[in-house]
């Protein structure tokens, strides 16, 4: 039940289907270990989603401590994402869709994939990032603002 | 006119920026392989049996638990030769009480 929403959002953040089932495994895990200390203040999902949301950023806080990734992230983008989800008609679009994702600061990135990606409600995406609905609203707005502006640098010629 | 040009490259760009924004629409859940689940059953009974317990806490257990049986061992020693002493002090009491030489009348 939960499997897809944990391995989809890990996927969202991590672009790597291996790495993903890795945060996935490790999450349930970490639920099972953990179960005893959820209080039942916030929903069982809110509860799994901040979870896999924590592993996922920290995985990601592990990359750019590795030597070899050298290179900043906002100078290059990655144009080779391609989400199993996405309809066959938009696949070559939402590469770089995902590559500007990336670069997007954390609160903006989060807002931005439980809302698009994962399709989630606007209270739950404020409920699992522990602000307010607002928050939530001026979150998106900004991301998109951002991605609009780096999707036009970006932009491939010959389109 | 390179004006009107950079303005139309421009329009051109805000619009490709605005499909690619609108790639996700549609968008399913990626779903992981059916193993996957089956690897998290497998793994989780292992990992809530193995138990490790440090030696020096185990060590620590044994001392206290000594402890705990001399301090007992002594205090019941302690406690029946108390009880020893009284009943001999009793005992004798109630000899010479009996056998008592000058009568008190």
């Amino acid at each position: 039940m939960y499997n897809s929403k944990v391995y989809n959002t890990a996927l969202s953040y991590l672009h790597c289907p291996e790495e993903s089932k890795e945060i996935t495994q490790d999450v349930f895990l970490t639920i099972f270990k953990k179960a005893d200390s959820f209080k039942g203040n916030s929903k069982v999902s809110t509860w799994i989603y901040r979870i896999t949301i924590n592993k996922a950023l920290n995985q990601i806080e592990k990359y750019k401590r590795r030597p070899s990734s050298d290179i900043p992230l906002k100078d290059h983008y990655r144009i080779d994402f391609e989400h199993p989800g996405v309809l066959l008609e938009h696949k070559e679009n939402s590469k770089y869709l995902f590559a500007v994702i990336d670069t997007l600061v954390e609160t903006q990135k989060t807002a931005f994939i439980l809302s698009y990606i994962e399709n989630l409600p606007r209270q739950e995406v404020a409920n699992i990032m522990n602000t307010s609905l607002k928050s939530v609203e001026s979150l998106l707005q900004r991301a998109k603002t951002n991605l609009k502006k780096k999707l036009i640098s970006i932009y491939p010629e010959g389109n | 006119m390179s004006n009107k040009v950079n303005k139309i490259l421009m329009n051109k760009k805000e619009q490709w920026a605005n499909e690619v924004l609108d790639s996700l629409n549609g968008i399913k859940k990626a779903s992981p392989d059916s193993d996957l689940f089956n690897k998290i059953v497998a793994q989780l009974p292992t990992e809530n049996s193995t138990k490790i317990i440090p030696l020096s806490y185990l060590s620590w257990v044994a001392v206290a638990a000594c402890l705990i049986i001399c301090v007992n061992i002594y205090v019941f020693n302690a406690t029946l030769n108390t009880t020893k002493q009284e009943q001999e002090l009793v005992t004798t009491t109630t000899v010479l009480s009996d056998y008592s030489i000058y009568n008190s009348n």
